[in-house]
């Protein structure tokens, strides 16, 4: 084994090494580095490697802890500086302390792997890890959207906190697409439609941006969305763009972090979009 | 041992310069403590500097093991640290003593593991062999202290490293401790002095002793003093064949305990014993007692006593 240990206690080392083995398995992490520097301004943890989508995977490995004031610590120091970090904690398992349970949630919250290593180095995953540059996501009031929309939403923050944010923003989306076809079709049927365009519309399978853009452009816009500002539906229709955007995996962990930004702003920004389009269209005289 | 602490210099030093003192007896440093330190450091830095002395441009440690670990896992750059003059390889495993042994709680195991070295070096120092006052003197350990850990170092090879694979294991999952094998070295050599027949071979008697207690069937360490009990049963005028026999029966693999070897031999008559003892204090006490001293409590337990003496003088 690597070993290497100079500040872990002796008796996590061979739960250490256990995990070592887990990150080579799992995350294919060939080249691990033990208790070295990731930052100047963070703590180190014992165990890293960078993982094939330019994320820094790290595990602290503890006793019986999964959450501590230390890992509290560290978060927050990747946060500040934004690096694209993915953290695990790694404890004995058997050896979890009566506080385990709200330690787990804790982690869960703040988007921490838990790994369990037994005593014949079999390690089980607990909660998955999210890189801290995504972390801080605001999360859905799914209560704000009618009951209809809410499994999938649901289903796309969990896809986001999974460690798929392209995905996760991907799901809004798609709901917010199909609220916009459906109030085509609707228009539509009103006969309004016709003005849109020269040729007949392809409700299903248009351009969403060209059915939103036509939604928008419609001379009688207010008659069928009274005290509604326009903006709203502007800020629908710049939402189109990303949903576009091709998602190239980042070059290096400082490119990964900007994207995570990106990504992290989008997914909230597309949950504001959504409520707010949501509320027009409950309003709406159509 | 003397050390010349007052030319030591207070300066910064790089944390990567830093290295653990390889005469520190200390082997296991458990992570709550760490993490307590660490986070009372992240909040109001290292306000203790650590000791270290200077060898070949890098800086050994004398105290501070744990500031220096959390140090490493902060990262911070340096460490305030009193530097000294390299110290003699006597007065350096001393002081690690000295510093350590006396105020924070190490496993004994690890005193005991280093204490022949320092006994050895003493030797040389003294020019003959150290009384135990001396080693009390010298390392600061208590007697006591040190006859524990002279049973922890006359254990075989074997036990030495079964005991230092528990202690490595995390603490909720340690079922041997250096107290359980203490408290057994105490019951077998008693045992071996006064019934030698009842161990033919210790080893063996160890393996059963620990197996016993792995499996529950000795729930409690203190159910070890047992075993004393019942080879000295020729003390409480038991017969001794009879404790040889459940000795033996003791020392087999089986789910004979030794709460139950004791209650079916020497029990009784170490009852009777101590009846016997206690009696023979009240007499004495009442010997020096005036009856018309005593308070009407007193009195009472006393007619309450008589009535039941003459009862079982009477089923006699």
């Amino acid at each position: 084994m690597a070993g290497g240990y100079r500040v872990l206690s002796q008796p996590l080392w061979p739960t250490a090494d256990a995990v070592q083995q887990f990150l080579k398995k799992n995350h294919g992490i060939t080249s691990i580095k033990v208790e070295e520097e990731i930052h100047k301004d963070v703590p180190r943890p014992t165990l890293q490697g960078r993982a094939t989508d330019n994320t820094i995977i790290c595990v602290d490995v503890h006793e019986d802890a999964c959450y501590t004031p230390s890992t509290e610590l560290f978060i927050a120091k990747c946060k500040s500086i934004q690096l694209p970090v993915r953290l695990y904690t790694a404890h004995v398992q058997g050896a979890e302390s009566p506080d385990f349970p709200r330690q787990l949630r804790q982690a869960r919250l703040n988007c921490v792997g838990v790994l369990s290593v037994n005593t014949d180095g079999i390690t089980t995953i607990l909660s998955e890890t999210l890189p801290q540059t995504l972390a801080d996501v605001r999360r859905l009031d799914l209560s704000r959207f009618p009951s209809k929309y809410r499994d999938r939403l649901s289903i796309a923050q969990q896809t986001y906190l999974q460690g798929d944010p392209v995905k996760g923003c991907a799901g809004i989306h798609e709901v917010m697409e199909d609220i916009t076809r459906e109030v085509a079709r609707k228009l539509y049927k009103k006969g309004r439609i016709a003005a849109w365009t020269t040729n007949p519309p392809n409700l299903d399978k248009d351009p969403w941006y060209n059915i939103a853009k036509a939604i928008y452009n419609e001379p009688t816009f207010q008659q069928f969305f009274p005290n509604t500002q326009p903006a709203i539906w502007a800020e629908l229709i710049a939402q189109t763009k990303p949903r576009n955007e091709a998602s190239h995996p980042p070059p290096t962990p400082a490119k990964r972090a900007e994207r995570d930004k990106k990504l992290r702003t989008r997914f909230e920004q597309a949950g504001d979009t959504l409520a707010e389009v949501v509320e027009v269209i409950k309003n709406a005289k159509i | 041992m003397h050390t010349d602490a007052s030319n030591a210099t207070l300066r910064e030093v790089p944390v990567e310069l830093i290295d653990r003192n390889p005469d520190n007896p200390r082997l296991f440093f458990r992570p709550q403590e760490l993490e307590t330190l660490q986070n009372s450091i992240a909040d109001l830095g290292i306000q203790v500097p650590i000791n270290v002395f200077r060898r070949q441009g890098r800086f050994i440690l004398i105290d501070g093991e744990r500031r220096w670990k959390c140090a490493v896992k902060l990262n911070l750059k340096t460490i305030p640290a009193l530097v000294q003059d390299e110290p003699t390889r006597l007065t350096n495993v001393l002081l690690m003593f000295n510093i350590h042994a006396l105020r924070e709680q190490w496993d004994l195991l690890t005193i005991a593991v280093k204490l022949p070295e320092v006994l050895t070096l003493l030797e040389v120092e003294l020019g003959h062999r150290p009384t135990e006052a001396e080693i009390v003197r010298k390392t600061g350990l208590n007697r006591s202290m040190i006859r524990r850990c002279k049973l922890l170092i006359e254990l075989p090879t074997m036990y030495r490293e079964l005991l230092l694979d528990e202690l490595k294991k995390p603490r909720s999952q340690q079922k041997l401790t250096e107290d359980f094998f203490i408290e057994m070295e105490k019951a077998l050599r008693t045992v071996e002095r006064t019934m030698p027949k009842a161990i033919p071979d210790k080893n063996a008697a160890r393996d059963v002793l620990i197996a016993k207690y792995r499996n529950e069937v000795i729930k409690d360490l203190l159910d070890l003093r047992y075993l004393p009990k019942i080879a000295k049963a020729e003390q409480v005028n038991f017969d001794t064949k009879a404790a040889a026999a459940s000795l033996k029966r003791v020392f087999s693999m089986n789910a004979y305990s030794l709460e139950q070897a004791f209650e079916e031999t020497v029990a009784a008559a170490y009852t009777e014993k101590d009846l016997y003892s206690r009696i023979t204090q009240v007499i004495t006490r009442l010997d020096d007692i005036e009856a018309n001293e005593l308070e009407q409590n007193v009195l009472t337990a006393l007619k309450e006593l008589r009535s039941r003496i003459s009862q079982i003088l009477r089923e006699i």
